[in-house]
């Protein structure tokens, strides 16, 4: 299912003085299945786009397109894009309800209109998936800690199975290790669902190790498009827009002031960098 | 060094009215801060950071041992509001600590508490707006400031109280890059101009700034050191499960590769540095 | 970016009128005592002279006339109604129009058009009141007028902190009920259709959600507030200062002259 967005504008309040310009003339194309990272900083309208994505805003002017079910601003009926887009919002812990952590979970596939027991499965399918034991499942979602809440409440959005999955910030607010646990976990689940994954994020290091493609908007526009190791070696630019390079690309900047020949810019992650800089060191040591 | 806050013995459990007695929150913790000093306090979810920062101002009160601000007990109940006003709090959440309908407002509130004449009132919140760069904004609701605005507003309240201390409790976690440097950048300008600043973080970057890091692990002081030296250990810093900075990752990494690159390296220059020579030389 | 905020605030427009720069307090007492003047009418002077005020009001307030009609509309419904009501059910003097078993009288005419005209006064002036006072003056307002029934066990201060942390949280929590409610309808929640019970049980995965947080914001806040060392209503200053100026008396003089004239008028 690719996304396509035309000459997307949004416009809150239209037509009154609180009138508010939140996208203009956004247009991009996020291939299926692919990881896509939309950044930029706050108010840049991010927000405001995946909103759009999941159906639950319409255009002010332009359209967007989910595989083959077309938005403008006159759609009638967003619902159709229900259970086949899925956001895991910030603090998604915020919107648990029920009694016990499957019944929350079932909420989803239930309101999908599926039986009870194929939500059943699902439940149980979704809580491997973000790896929650099997014996939380009958708890009330309220005695559980902060991470395990917040593996519950993607739980609950993975168990409606969508073709395209949204997570706006998903690990704000976790330590470092629960940030990498729940990020590694979207990413195999994503090759192994085939899902396409849009991630929100303020943090250019989780959107350097993940993505595959980057979205940067600035001032409700969309400013570039691209790979993450072309967007992210701008420089200067990036900073006019609010944000920061990943540590990795400052530190190989630095290097390569003064190294010749230069180590090759695109490294993103520490993994990357430090197979660069051993490979160079070996090739160094046995000419 | 003069010390601002003592700890002795100090521990803490909460009394529950049906189950009895909690387990021990924090236990044992003997420790002095010192007048100006900067400090943060680092350590895992549950290990009893905020528990700390709770009983420096007296919201809570040691279940064993005493904790001596400026002089003051804080088991002494008629000292508490002295202790308040040497000791202000910033929380972690913008929104739950803002009790004023306008800017203004919000920052007289502790003073209100304490009687401090009208007339003073009016001079000190153009003082503290000024300070922490939200003047102008007197008459603002705060649901329209942005996230680092918001923790601006909560220092200007405290700063207006003229505090020895200032304790932050995860201040900056909720906030975006842009309101975190708002935020760090107020917390730096108050250790320059000499108030004692605690930091309870999960930030190492943000530790970096600090003379003095602290870490908490089930309610025991487990180290404390400068933050260069916690780099050194940095299979503790693992176990606690803290964020390594990258020059640190990467230094490891490439020492386990077999690499000679020297263990007391913390900084990106230094590191720069030696792999540029080791790349180099070949 | 709270886009149903304003509503809920209240109709306070901001100005700088000299309804706006009068003390809540004797505004508070004005309209008080204006709506019960206004049963004292009984006559066309007096209503005249009732509708003159209420006017001059209206002009002083410096409010363009469809913003306050605006915020109205509901009111004049329900006027309409009670019009027509008295209308059909007033009995006495001639038979105006006659259908069957209805008919029109004479004094139904004259009721609708007096009781409407009251309402219409009465609820014009309580909305001049809540335009030209912010929640939060009239908090003030409302705090000082009870202060002196704090010796009889009124809990003046802490209705009025009451009311203006209400006022400070109402935005933030409705903006938190707007995000519960997406989070929910992208998992498929339906609040739009179905029968009432159906409808009002599709609210229930919000309004959980909402009261925990609620409850927990509680929490946090009354930490704060103690650790900004809040003991109660004792030994406080206030930054807000209520100062009654020359415009509050003559604001007086006026509401006496009112009663004055309208007991004379009386008949």
């Amino acid at each position: 299912m690719d996304i396509v967005i035309q000459k997307l504008t949004h416009v809150y309040m239209e037509g009154t003085p609180f009138e508010q310009r939140a996208l203009t003339g956004v247009d991009l194309r996020i291939p299926s299945g692919s990881f896509a990272a939309i950044i930029g900083a706050t108010g840049s309208g991010k927000s405001t786009l995946i909103q759009h994505i999941a159906g639950l805003l319409k255009p002010s002017r332009g359209w967007l397109r989910i595989g083959n079910i077309e938005i403008g601003p006159d759609t009638r009926d967003s619902s159709r894009l229900r259970g086949k887009v899925g956001v895991v919002f910030q603090y998604p812990e915020h919107q648990l309800f029920e009694e016990t952590v499957a019944k929350d979970i079932a909420f989803g596939p239930l309101n999908l209109g599926l039986s009870a027991l194929e939500a059943n499965r699902r439940v149980e399918r979704a809580m491997e998936w973000v790896g929650l034991p099997r014996e939380l499942a009958s708890r009330s979602p309220f005695h559980l800690s902060g991470g395990q809440m917040r593996r519950a409440a993607v739980a609950g959005v993975l168990a409606m199975e969508p073709d395209i999955l949204v997570l706006d910030e998903p690990t704000a607010g976790l330590d470092p290790v629960g940030r990498r646990q729940l990020l590694d976990r979207i990413a195999w689940l994503r090759r192994k669902r085939a899902m396409t994954v849009i991630l929100v994020s303020h943090s250019m290091e989780e959107a350097a190790r993940y993505a595959d493609r980057l979205y940067i908007l600035h001032r409700g526009r969309k400013v570039m498009e691209g790979l993450p190791a072309d967007l992210f070696t701008m420089g200067d630019r990036l900073a006019k827009w609010g944000l920061e390079e990943p540590e990795a690309v400052r530190l190989v900047r630095c290097l390569n002031e003064r190294l010749n020949p230069p180590l090759p810019e695109s490294l993103l992650t520490v993994e990357d960098l430090e197979e660069a800089i051993v490979a160079r060191w070996e090739e160094g040591k046995s000419p | 060094m003069e010390p601002i806050i003592q700890l002795d013995g100090v521990g803490f459990r909460y009394e529950l009215p049906r189950e009895g007695k909690s387990d021990w929150s924090l236990r044992g913790i003997r420790l002095t801060v010192h007048r100006g000093e900067h400090l943060a306090v680092m350590g895992p979810n549950g290990s009893g950071k905020s528990t700390l920062a709770k009983l420096l101002n007296g919201l809570l009160i040691p279940s064993e041992g005493c904790i001596v601000v400026d002089g003051l007990d804080t088991r002494d109940g008629k000292t508490l509001p002295a202790v308040r006003r040497k000791v202000g709090m910033v929380f972690q959440n913008p929104d739950n600590q803002i009790v004023g309908t306008t800017v203004k407002d919000d920052v007289a509130f502790g003073m209100e508490n304490a009687g401090i004449p009208r007339k003073e009132m009016l001079e000190r919140i153009r003082e503290v707006l000024d300070r922490v760069g939200l003047n102008g904004l007197e008459a603002s609701s705060p649901h329209h400031l942005s996230g680092g605005q918001k923790q601006r507003l909560a220092i200007a309240g405290v700063l207006a109280m003229r505090p020895e201390v200032v304790v932050f409790d995860e201040a900056t976690s909720m906030l975006d890059p842009a309101g975190r440097k708002e935020v760090l950048q107020a917390m730096e300008e108050l250790h320059r101009t000499g108030t004692t600043v605690i930091h309870i973080t999960h930030s190492v970057r943000e530790a970096f700034c600090a003379e003095r890091v602290l870490i908490l692990e089930n309610g025991k002081i487990q180290w404390q050191g400068s933050p260069r030296e916690l780099f050194l250990q940095s299979e503790e810093v693992c176990r606690w499960s803290l964020e390594v900075p990258l020059a640190v990752e990467l230094k490891n990494r490439l020492r386990e590769r077999g690499l000679p690159v020297r263990q007391d390296i913390v900084g990106t220059e230094e590191l720069v540095e030696t792999i540029w020579t080791l790349l180099s030389r070949n | 970016m709270s886009r149903l905020a304003n509503p809920i605030l209240g109709q306070y427009v901001p100005g700088t009128s000299v309804l706006h720069r009068l003390d809540p307090r004797s505004k508070l007492v004005f309209v008080f005592l204006f709506m019960m003047a206004v049963f004292l009418a009984n006559n066309v002077l007096s209503y005249m002279l009732l509708v003159l005020v209420t006017a001059t009001a209206v002009f002083l307030s410096e409010i363009p006339l469809p913003l306050i009609f605006r915020g109205l509309k509901p009111v004049l419904y329900l006027i309409g109604l009670t019009a027509f009501l008295h209308l059909w059910m007033t009995r006495g003097g001639d038979v105006l129009w006659q259908w069957g078993p209805v008919s029109i009288h004479e004094n139904g005419i004259v009721q609708a058009g007096w009781t409407s005209l009251r309402f219409f006064i009465l609820v014009l002036m309580g909305t001049m009141l809540t335009l030209t006072t912010s929640p939060i003056e009239l908090t003030d307002g409302l705090e000082r007028l009870l202060s002196p029934l704090t010796r009889l066990g009124v809990p003046a201060h802490e209705l009025a902190l009451m009311m203006s942390i209400a006022l400070r949280f109402i935005p933030t929590l409705w903006e938190e009920t707007e995000k519960i409610m997406k989070a929910q309808r992208a998992r498929g929640a339906d609040f739009e259709s179905g029968g009432l019970y159906r409808r009002a049980k599709s609210y229930i995965p919000v309004l959980i959600p909402l009261f925990i947080s609620a409850f927990r914001r509680a929490e946090e806040l009354a930490l704060a507030m103690e650790a900004r060392g809040y003991r109660g209503g004792e030994g406080r200053t206030r930054i807000r200062e209520l100062r009654y100026r020359m415009a509050d008396g003559i604001l007086l003089a006026v509401l006496l002259l009112l009663v004055g004239c309208l007991l004379w008028l009386r008949n």
